[in-house]
């Protein structure tokens, strides 16, 4: 009751009228899910399922989508939009709240979990604070149990939950805000922009997103720690991945879990043919690009990671079979880590920019290596200190995989109030602390 | 059940280590700063007795390039331009030299600091060293100032603080822009309406900030030259607002105090790094102007 109290009033403080939004999703989730458990053939779960995942997503629609849809629409038949269009703030979180009622009709339907009768616990479950404005998208097989029970105050939980929030809190306010000093002014005024300027501002942009949600991600698993709770990691040192299938294995877990789960594989994945497979890949990486936002920028983000998932299966398969494939693995590694991470920031300027065209203009500023001037970089101050925080959040996450970081800090007290110390003054000392919000809340 | 007793153990380990790395830290980045050859670094650790002062934001920076000066003037020079330093703070400066140097013959004010809001805020690590940059941290923005005095190593979280390790083993009084504006860009240029805000009449808050350092001048016998540096062409032509604003500072100021408006003296767009600021080149143009101009006779407004 607590938590949801809690819960509520920290949705409340953005805005108070959005809860009754919420309050609208839990009694679909909710009472679809009580539906579904008193039918007892598998066609007839198909009603209450389908109601609550369509009640879901119109919600979701058009809050989030109606615009976008409209505007493109009206734009293809060449009218005007003026008039069809609503004037509505996208709900915050609303994205993963949607996720999470959809996981749960569907695990339910396939009877992975059982029904939730507590109103109480659906609606903790789906509002919990640590994670309804910008995930993790906490499934229901994972947190509805540990809400059966009253979770067991323990000091080394608080301690290592303290760590991890200390540790987000370092990611988002001393890399991720330091980088966007860099990164911000390049895509706000991308004509006046030299080409090494670019270049530099896309690569700080790749890990400012990563340390700003990865810095959230971890708050968020850090307080529900602390409370008692447990969240399944997020991230998991992503641009070390040598192909693109690795990555989505390691960056926002949660969400390329959810689509894998709840899209590809029900969409048929790799098991109709390589067309199929093929087909399935890039639909689920195209509306994984549209969960982010409703801007044909999200649109080409995902699409171009479809389109990598794909070559890299084609080039795979290939290399597996010809004289290449007795190399062994390891000895491609670097050039494929560095080539997926290039990739990867390629698809990040649309990301990040504002429409496709500026994305456009700025990536063929990027392709013009003649003229690249470091003495035209502006900031460099900036740049310089970003690079000395790249260079170590590297080196760090290097290390870890050989360290088990967490299990020495638990293991020895002094060492944790070393790091934590350490944690503290960095953020002090290196800290950004302007009015930035994180960047997925916007999701 | 929290067992209290590690818990309270950790924790009186965690801020005795914090604040003893704190102070620690703190104490070695001051000496840095003590040892850096940055302007305000200088301003506080060393004697500079300076013919000519200048004070200004970043178009103080880039307007009046001291080593330029000295050659031309046969007068030695010291800039304490800034980008984003406000009047308080160059009036706080100001105050602060000549209670520990000679006061100078002259002293150059880049009145366009006006515009600039930044009080202290990148300079925190200087409150250790004046009292009135102390006060003025206090009363500009608490918030920070609490911080500083709780957490000591984050009077040096600026970019300021890492110009002042750039600067460890170097002037920077050689420091100035040697970009060149894009042509194209400079001759499609409109002014923003952020921009166009910076040139309503400026509030009496900082009316008063001017008023305090130029009496201050006026009772040390300093003549102070109040200066608006060049734009590039066509730019005040374009600001509704720029005769008003120039007559409300001219008001406040009095007749005894004449502004010297050189902001459209300068044609040629090549002299310029961007729309309001000058470069090497046009730092050099500048000064011929001002020679010319007769800017530097030493008699009195």
């Amino acid at each position: 009751m607590v938590n949801l109290v809690a819960s509520y009033i920290f949705y409340a403080w953005w805005d108070w009228r959005f809860l009754i939004l919420v309050a609208l999703l839990t009694s679909i989730g909710f009472c679809a899910g009580l539906w579904m458990e008193s039918l007892l053939e598998s066609k007839q779960r198909k009603l209450p399922l389908w109601l609550g995942i369509v009640g879901c997503l119109l919600i979701l629609g058009v809050f989030k989508y109606y615009n976008f849809f409209i505007e493109s629409f009206c734009q293809l038949l060449g009218q005007s939009s003026e008039n069809l269009t609503i004037t509505v703030v996208l709900p915050i979180g609303i994205s993963f709240y949607t996720f999470q009622t959809i996981s749960y009709l569907v695990d339910l339907n396939r009877k992975q979990i059982p029904v939730e009768r507590s109103l109480l616990r659906y609606a903790t479950f789906l509002a919990f604070f640590p994670h309804v404005v910008a995930g993790p998208i906490v499934r229901a097989a994972d947190f509805l149990p540990q809400l059966h029970s009253d979770p067991a105050l323990d000091w080394n939980r608080v301690r290592s939950g303290f760590r991890l929030i200390v540790l987000g809190l370092v990611l988002k306010c001393v890399i991720a805000d330091s980088l966007a000093t860099v990164v911000d002014p390049c895509f706000a005024r991308p004509t006046l922009q030299k080409p090494a300027s670019v270049t530099i501002a896309v690569v700080y942009y790749a890990f400012q997103i990563y340390c700003d949600f990865s810095g959230y991600s971890l708050i968020a698993i850090g307080l529900a720690r602390v409370l008692g709770y447990t969240f399944l990691d997020n991230f998991n040192r992503p641009y070390f991945s040598s192909s693109f299938s690795e990555f989505w294995g390691r960056w926002h877990i949660s969400l390329s879990s959810w689509l894998r789960d709840y899209l590809y594989i029900p969409l048929g994945g790799n098991r109709n043919g390589t067309l199929q497979t093929y087909r399935n890949l890039f639909l689920t990486m195209l509306l994984g690009g549209l969960w982010h936002g409703a801007s044909w920028t999200f649109v080409v983000w995902g699409a171009l990671h479809g389109v990598y998932l794909i070559v890299q299966r084609i080039t795979t398969s290939r290399i597996v079979r010809s004289s290449l494939g007795t190399v062994p693995r390891s000895a491609f590694r670097p050039a494929s880590m560095l080539c997926t991470f290039m990739l990867t920031c390629v698809a990040w300027v649309f990301f990040r920019s504002s429409s496709v065209d500026v994305a456009l203009q700025l990536l063929s500023k990027m392709t013009m290596i003649s003229s690249y001037s470091l003495s035209e970089v502006g900031g460099k101050f900036y740049v310089v200190k970003g690079a000395m925080l790249v260079t170590f959040l590297v080196f760090f996450e290097a290390i870890s995989f050989r360290v088990d970081f967490e299990k020495l800090l638990n293991a020895s007290p002094v060492l944790d109030i070393v790091v934590f110390s350490t944690g503290l003054i960095a953020l002090a000392l290196l800290g950004t602390f302007e009015n930035s919000s994180f960047i997925y809340f916007q999701f | 059940m929290l067992r209290h007793g590690k818990a309270i153990l950790f924790l009186v380990g965690l801020t005795t280590t914090f604040l003893v790395a704190d102070r620690s830290i703190s104490i070695i980045l001051n000496q840095v700063v003590r040892k850096s050859e940055f302007r305000f670094s200088k301003l506080y650790h060393s004697h500079l007795n300076a013919d000519i002062l200048v004070l200004g934001n970043s178009r103080g920076v880039n307007g009046f390039f001291a080593p330029s000066m000295e050659t031309e003037l046969g007068q030695s020079v010291f800039n304490f331009s800034l980008n984003g330093l406000d009047i308080d703070l160059l009036g706080n400066a100001l105050k602060d030299y000549c209670e520990q140097n000679t006061v100078p013959k002259m002293v150059i004010l880049e009145i366009t600091s006006l515009h600039s809001d930044n009080a202290i805020g990148g300079l925190r690590f200087l409150m250790s060293d004046s009292p009135r940059m102390d006060k003025l941290l206090k009363e500009t923005n608490y918030r920070d100032w609490v911080l500083c005095n709780t957490c000591t190593v984050y009077q040096y979280n600026t970019e300021l603080f890492l110009r002042v390790i750039y600067f460890l083993s170097k002037s920077d009084q050689s420091w100035i822009n040697d970009g060149v504006v894009d042509p194209e860009v400079a001759r499609n240029w409109k002014v923003s309406r952020k921009e166009e805000d910076l040139w309503k009449v400026p509030a009496d808050k900082k009316l008063k900030g001017l008023l305090d350092l130029v009496h201050f001048a006026d009772q040390k016998k300093i003549p102070i030259k109040l200066v608006i540096g060049p734009y590039i062409k066509g730019y005040t032509e374009q600001l509704e607002n720029y005769q008003q604003w120039k007559t409300a500072v001219q008001e406040a100021v009095g007749n005894d105090h004449q502004i010297y408006d050189f902001s459209n003296s300068i044609e040629n767009e090549l002299n310029f790094a961007d729309m309001v600021h000058l470069n090497r080149s046009g730092s050099v143009e500048f000064l011929q102007q001002l020679k010319g101009a007769g800017f530097f006779a030493r008699s009195p407004d």
